[in-house]
């Protein structure tokens, strides 16, 4: 019975997990890069496992767990790994964007970088993306907005040189 | 190489999720015990940012530990990672630390030293004025931190050599961004350094609603800045903080409740401008107080104006031209959707007032049919721009109501639930900066939450400019001559970039069509311009998984479009739900030709 009762809450979890998951590691990746973030996305995760009574009945379960990754990952003192120094790993091999980019979207503001990846590197709606970021959805269309304006400028200020 | 950055920010994420790949459950349940103090959660950043700008810092510490360190309660299992580098974070994380303790001083919720008293809550009237300044006697000066120009040009050079002493005034951002930002704690350090030294501020809030230069940018030089002295550890008495405080509502004026000391800054590369050009405060003066406006005395003008327009909906005269609306006439001005004649009118304020003119947005109600039918709309109010009504807010007991759009030219007229943004312009008109094929006539509806060109869309576009367009702006044009509808179809379908269905006959504004569905093919492309912001037609396929239904019309002589190509673009997974929805859409499109 008790194996049942785990096995019916497993199931119930994985289904939560193909839900979530992906936007609370994209988040938490766009914010700490992609060690640190996908490592706080899935302690997050875990934590959620371990609480999973409490957090099956939370509203709004994304954003809650990327604040709870976000946490872990600051208290972890290894949030110097900013998404921008992606740039070395995730070196394009087919040339699909520019060296620079990378380094300057780690140049963004926080808020700006999680908008603007979010939303225009990975699609999400702007809804989705205020959800996780527990921002409102003007305000990640202002972020994301002003990111394009500031990577337009300075990837052009790169090329002038 | 592509050069749009909307166009590499997907691949940029493509490789994030390559680097970050997906978590499975397995590996989340193998991970060992994670606790948190759910009640310390991190804020996003940019939440702390206004309080570290609208507070002392010095008051902000007491309460933590003298290193600085946070009150960080989380024990992390073994398999978590160690801190990598303690020593290369430590100014990070007293940051960090003083804008954690910022949040605590700001909202008065976790740690205070119980024998003072919260700055807070004392009476506005009690609370002391700031200790005076060294800038008393001094109300505007001359360059800063050198004084001459022979100094700036050798503090470039001790910059450029490395010297801790002057790389500080190198502000790449400032070049960058060719504007003034404060997002981030101390982000500007001359800014920081300079109204701490030199006016003895220990609290400010940058202005971007005011100042500037008057005549657009010049490179090396952001003249006219305007900060505003906080009165320290005190919040806006009148713009009280919400759940996510504005910078402004963290910022209670120094002079009176309404009233704030500033300073306008010249700010200036003198010597070598560029990234690595430094930056200094080439003059700067107090300037008068800055009032933010009472709420109280916005929103009692707000709702006079509202409630006059709102009695002569109801009156059934006089309510035009007393708000703007963009691009429609005020949808069910003096009626229901079945023509009922309101009776009665509630207005509540949904929104604001937000810092520092006090705009706030009101929710409308209109009540018909004895109550029975309510008109609800958003009606926002600015004290530059007076009432505006958002069209896209309109709804008849909670459904979205069928608004009309007709194009500028007249030409084509649409109908779509008001949770669909519209924008049929036209030849020669367009959104997104300059990112236009400006004579190629083309239009859209997408949904207000998603951006103009993104996301699920329908698009009416002349498919044979586009292309020619598309070629002369280094694009792959898709028609090898201007074709008609079923040439063009044929073309398509033999273009090995896209997976085409057989072709089907429809209807589109009374006129025989053709629709097929599209997608792209494995390692197809599209146009390849990369100018996503008018990725119209069948190029707004450059995104895989992605599917496209796809409706071409030969219209009649009159129009100025000659073959029309109608597009619903919409995800894989969402595709049969969006071409439901839009169905009734594409049958309201009608084609109104000009006389010969």
């Amino acid at each position: 019975m008790l194996c049942r009762v785990m096995d019916r809450g497993r199931s119930d979890f994985e289904r939560f997990v193909a839900e979530v998951e992906p936007r609370v590691r994209r988040s938490l990746v766009a914010r700490f890069g992609a060690v640190v973030g996908r490592q706080a996305a899935a302690d997050a995760l875990a934590w959620a496992w371990q609480n999973w009574e409490r957090v099956r009945e939370i509203e709004s379960p994304v954003g809650y767990l990327y604040r709870v990754g976000r946490t872990l990952a600051v208290r972890s003192e290894a949030r110097d790994v900013p998404v921008a120094e992606l740039a070395p790993a995730v070196a394009s091999p087919d040339d699909s964007f520019e060296p620079g980019l990378a380094p300057a979207i780690a140049r963004l503001s926080e808020a700006q970088r999680c908008a603007v990846v979010l939303v225009v590197g990975f699609g999400y709606t702007l809804r989705e993306a205020a959800d996780v970021l527990g921002v409102t959805a003007s305000t990640v269309h202002r972020d994301s907005e002003r990111a394009l304006a500031r990577l337009r400028s300075e990837l052009e200020v790169e090329n002038a040189h | 190489m592509p050069t749009e950055i909307e166009q590499q920010l997907p691949r940029f994420a493509e490789a994030l999720d390559r680097e970050a790949p997906a978590i499975s459950v397995d590996e989340i349940l193998s991970r060992g015990t994670v606790a948190v103090d759910v009640d310390r959660l991190e804020r996003p950043s940019w939440d702390q940012v206004p309080r570290v700008s609208a507070v002392s810092w010095g008051d902000a510490m007491p309460g933590h530990g003298e290193n600085g360190e946070r009150d960080a309660s989380i024990e992390l299992a073994p398999t978590a990672a160690e801190p990598p580098n303690r020593r290369r974070v430590a100014l990070k994380i007293a940051l960090a630390a003083a804008a954690a303790a910022v949040l605590v001083v700001a909202l008065g919720a976790i740690v205070r030293n119980d024998a003072e008293p919260d700055p807070a809550d004392v009476p506005t009237s009690t609370v002391p004025t700031p200790p005076p300044t060294t800038t008393e006697s001094l109300t505007s000066a001359g360059m800063w931190p050198q004084s001459t120009l022979e100094e700036v040009r050798a503090a470039q050079e001790l910059a450029d050599a490395g010297d801790p002493d002057y790389t500080w005034q190198v502000e790449p951002q400032l070049t960058l961004y060719e504007e003034m930002t404060i997002e981030e704690l101390g982000q500007v350090e001359l800014v920081d350094r300079f109204l701490r030294e030199v006016l003895g501020w220990e609290a400010y809030l940058f202005n971007p609603h005011q100042g500037g230069a008057p005549d657009g940018r010049t490179d090396g030089a952001l003249p006219d800045q305007w900060f505003h002295r906080c009165a320290p550890g005190r919040t806006n008495p009148l713009y009280p903080p919400g759940p996510e405080p504005e910078m402004g509502e963290l910022c209670a004026p120094t002079i009176d409740d309404l009233n704030y000391e500033s300073v306008s800054l010249d700010l200036a590369q003198l010597d070598r401008q560029g990234l690595d050009g430094i930056w200094v405060v080439h003059r700067w003066r107090l300037i008068a107080p800055f009032a933010q406006a009472d709420p109280v005395a916005v929103e009692a003008q707000a709702t006079e104006r509202l409630e006059e327009f709102l009695a002569a909906r109801v009156a059934g005269e006089g309510a035009e031209g007393h708000v703007q609306v963009n691009d429609v006439d005020v949808p069910l001005l003096y009626a229901t959707p079945s023509g009922a004649s309101y009776e009665r009118y509630e207005i509540e304020r949904v929104d604001g007032p937000q810092w520092p003119a006090g705009d706030m947005t009101f929710s409308a109600r209109l009540f018909a049919d004895g109550e029975a039918t309510v008109v609800e709309q958003e009606i926002s109010w600015s004290q530059s721009g007076g009432l505006w009504l958002d069209a896209n807010s309109t709804t008849e007991n909670g459904q979205p109501v069928v608004l009309s759009y007709t194009s500028s030219d007249g030409e084509v007229t649409v109908s779509a639930p008001s949770t669909w943004e519209t924008w049929l312009p036209g030849k020669g008109a367009g959104k997104g900066g300059n990112e236009q094929a400006l004579d190629v006539w083309f239009g859209g509806l997408w949904h207000p939450e998603d951006f103009f060109g993104n996301g699920e869309r329908i698009e009416l576009v002349d498919p044979v400019a586009y292309d020619a367009w598309c070629a002369a702006n280094g694009g792959s044009p898709l028609l090898s001559a201007p074709a008609d509808a079923a040439a063009i179809a044929q073309q398509l379908i033999a273009d090995p970039n896209f997976e085409t269905t057989a072709p089907v006959a429809a209807r589109v504004g009374g006129l025989e069509a053709g629709s097929i569905d599209v997608a792209l093919a494995p390692g197809g492309r599209a146009c390849g311009v990369g100018m996503i912001a008018i990725s119209r037609w069948i190029h707004a396929l450059w995104d895989p998984g992605w599917r496209l239904r796809l409706y071409l019309v030969d219209l009649p002589e009159g129009m100025s479009v000659e073959t029309l190509a109608i597009t619903v673009v919409a995800p894989e997974e969402r595709f049969d739900d969006v071409i439901a929805e839009t169905a009734p859409i594409i049958e309201s499109i009608e084609f109104h030709p000009r006389a010969p």
